[in-house]
């Protein structure tokens, strides 16, 4: 996708005036397999680069999700606590988790964009093998 | 690959990666006086000189003289006999959660049941499948309270068990958590316009029992659920369950969380234990729950069947980031206290409550008789705390006529209350009871 930046924990970030929507990269919800909850951030919540969100439980597993900036939490997917499979069946569109109004911009630059994205999760598959 | 943890080389490589020559450097630090001492034990017996012994020894535990009417958190209730015939039966007789759980299924629709009537008698949405007492319970329900909330302090009503307290501290000792405690008012109830001073944004939870250790019905519901609005602390009751069924319950007192020692159903005082501790949330909590849950769901055939659910709460999948390293149940308790409400029914423990409330009554009319007095104001279930100036003295006398007067609070909260027994009564006194009772104390305050 155009224009969105991603992170080597697999979240995606996408950048509109000074609020970031971000969401799991299809790579995420595919490893994590089927989602059953997503524990959700409240609003008005401040974050730093790094710290742990809240956690994605599937049926295999459970894992934390990270935040890519820093900001104030402003809005959060309301509708994946009803349907939190919208992760797995639409990861970079409906999926999207929460929109955090960003504190500095410059912390953008330090993420991936799509093709150095791709190329990180190439690198990936191949320690894996 | 090994499974084994002890071969040879990996004793080898472990022991040269700590710098030691060998596994006995590892207890350098341990007197050697103290590694596997000689131990004095007697030389061994026949079978009939064992049977001999332990008869003689069990013989000293004949308590059928004793009346006794000590609480303080493990009631003396009657037992029916139909408990001990079928929780004695081979397939409930074990202890824990199964460990390859989904070929149980008896037991796990035990379990089930017992998490159903947990959340009718508490009023909450999910129960755990129980755990050790109602203390680690409360304990736990701190834990989950600071695994939701950014705020790190707990406040404790001074009516709290002051032994659930100890294994609340305990418990909370490795983490940042801070506890406050707040002090009862004159009636014998948490103070709420202290607690209003106490209160703030980092408040993670207030925790209250109800009734409270001193017997006292915390009946401010409406105070506590007008400040847990305001404030947003998870609000955590610790209860009685046999009072539950005449006092409000969780919707008007806003729980959050209610736990509590489940002995009252069906479990005898043994001396303390084994106890039984119940743990319900609300929903909203679910995931942050400790212990285990049974599950209703169907089969790949569609038929109903039971399971362990919501474990990815538990540690073996969330790891450090569990709430809670609970992973059992307290199972053959949990059992017996669902025998215990299903034989009764709601109608059977709606009376057993009345004729607590009607007995403990008496027991302080025949009390004050003879010179106690009520030391709070505040309403009580079936225990209560009375004050009398010989008050120890009458109790030492009692017990060499092998009555219990309650608990001396001298014993929990020290000098201050020499004067101050906490009593309790329930279904379990008949009028010779009372009788003997009255006698008693009749010839020992002159």
């Amino acid at each position: 996708m155009a224009g969105v930046l991603y992170t080597k924990t697999h979240e995606w970030v996408k950048v509109k005036g000074d609020v970031a929507t971000i969401g799991l990269t299809d790579y995420a919800q595919g490893e994590l397999g089927d989602i059953v909850f997503v524990e959700m951030p409240e609003v008005g919540t401040e974050l730093s680069t790094g710290d742990s969100v809240g956690t994605i439980e599937s049926v295999k597993t459970v894992s934390d999700y990270y935040s890519p900036v820093t900001g104030e939490i402003v809005e959060v997917n309301d509708n994946l606590e009803d349907a939190p499979e919208t992760i797995n069946e639409d990861p970079s569109g409906e999926g999207w988790i929460y929109r955090v109004k960003l504190e500095d911009k410059d912390e953008l630059e330090d993420l991936m964009d799509e093709s150095d994205y791709k190329q990180y999760l190439k690198k990936l598959q191949e320690e894996e093998e | 690959m090994h499974f084994f943890p002890h071969l040879p080389e990996n004793e080898i490589k472990i022991l040269k990666e700590l710098n030691v020559q060998n596994i006995n450097e590892l207890f350098s630090d341990i007197s050697s006086q103290n590694i596997n001492p000689e131990l004095k034990i007697p030389e061994g017996m026949s079978e009939l000189e064992v049977d001999r012994l332990l008869s003689s020894k069990a013989l000293k535990n004949n308590i059928s003289n004793v009346l006794s009417f000590a609480g303080a958190g493990i009631y003396p209730h009657y037992v029916p006999s139909v408990i001990d015939e079928i929780s004695g039966r081979g397939e409930y007789y074990t202890a824990y959660t199964p460990y390859q759980p989904e070929v149980s299924q008896g037991t796990l629709q035990t379990i089930y049941e017992f998490q159903s009537y947990i959340c009718a008698l508490t009023g909450l949405d999910v129960a755990n499948a129980s755990m050790y007492d109602g203390a680690t319970a409360l304990a736990e329900a701190c834990l989950l309270a600071l695994a939701n909330k950014k705020g790190k302090k707990i406040i404790l009503s001074a009516g709290v068990h002051p032994e659930y307290k100890k294994v609340i501290q305990t418990y909370l000792s490795c983490t940042d958590a801070e506890i406050e405690e707040v002090g009862l008012n004159e009636h014998g109830t948490t103070d709420i316009s202290k607690l209003k001073t106490i209160l703030d944004k980092d408040t993670a939870a207030v925790v209250i029992s109800n009734p409270n250790f001193f017997g006292n019905i915390e009946n401010e519901y409406n105070e506590f659920l007008n400040l847990k609005n305001e404030f947003g602390f998870i609000f955590i009751g610790s209860v009685n369950p046999v009072a539950q069924f005449v006092l409000k319950n969780s919707k008007h007192y806003g729980f959050d969380v209610v736990t509590g020692e489940g002995q009252p159903l069906g479990m005898y005082q043994s001396f303390g234990g084994p106890c039984l501790g119940f743990f319900a949330a609300s929903s909203k909590y679910a995931r942050k729950m400790p212990g285990r849950i049974v599950g209703l769901t169907t089969d790949a055939d569609g038929k109903d069947c039971f399971v362990l659910t919501l474990q990815a709460r538990e540690q073996h999948i969330r790891r450090d980031k569990a709430t809670s390293n609970i992973c059992s149940n307290q199972a053959l308790c949990a059992s017996r206290a669902t025998m215990y409400m299903s034989l009764l029914g709601k109608t059977g423990m709606q009376n057993l409550a009345a004729v607590n409330l009607k007995k403990s009554r008496r027991l302080l009319s025949i009390l004050e008789k003879y010179g106690f007095k009520k030391v709070f104001s505040a309403e009580f279930f079936n225990e209560f705390t009375v004050s009398h100036n010989q008050a120890e003295d009458i109790y030492n006398k009692l017990l060499q006529k092998d009555i219990v007067l309650g608990v001396k609070l001298s014993d929990f909260h020290g000098g201050s209350y020499n004067d101050k027994l906490l009593v309790c009564c329930t279904e379990n006194f008949l009028d010779e009871d009372f009788e003997r009772l009255e006698k008693s104390l009749k010839e020992v305050i002159k």
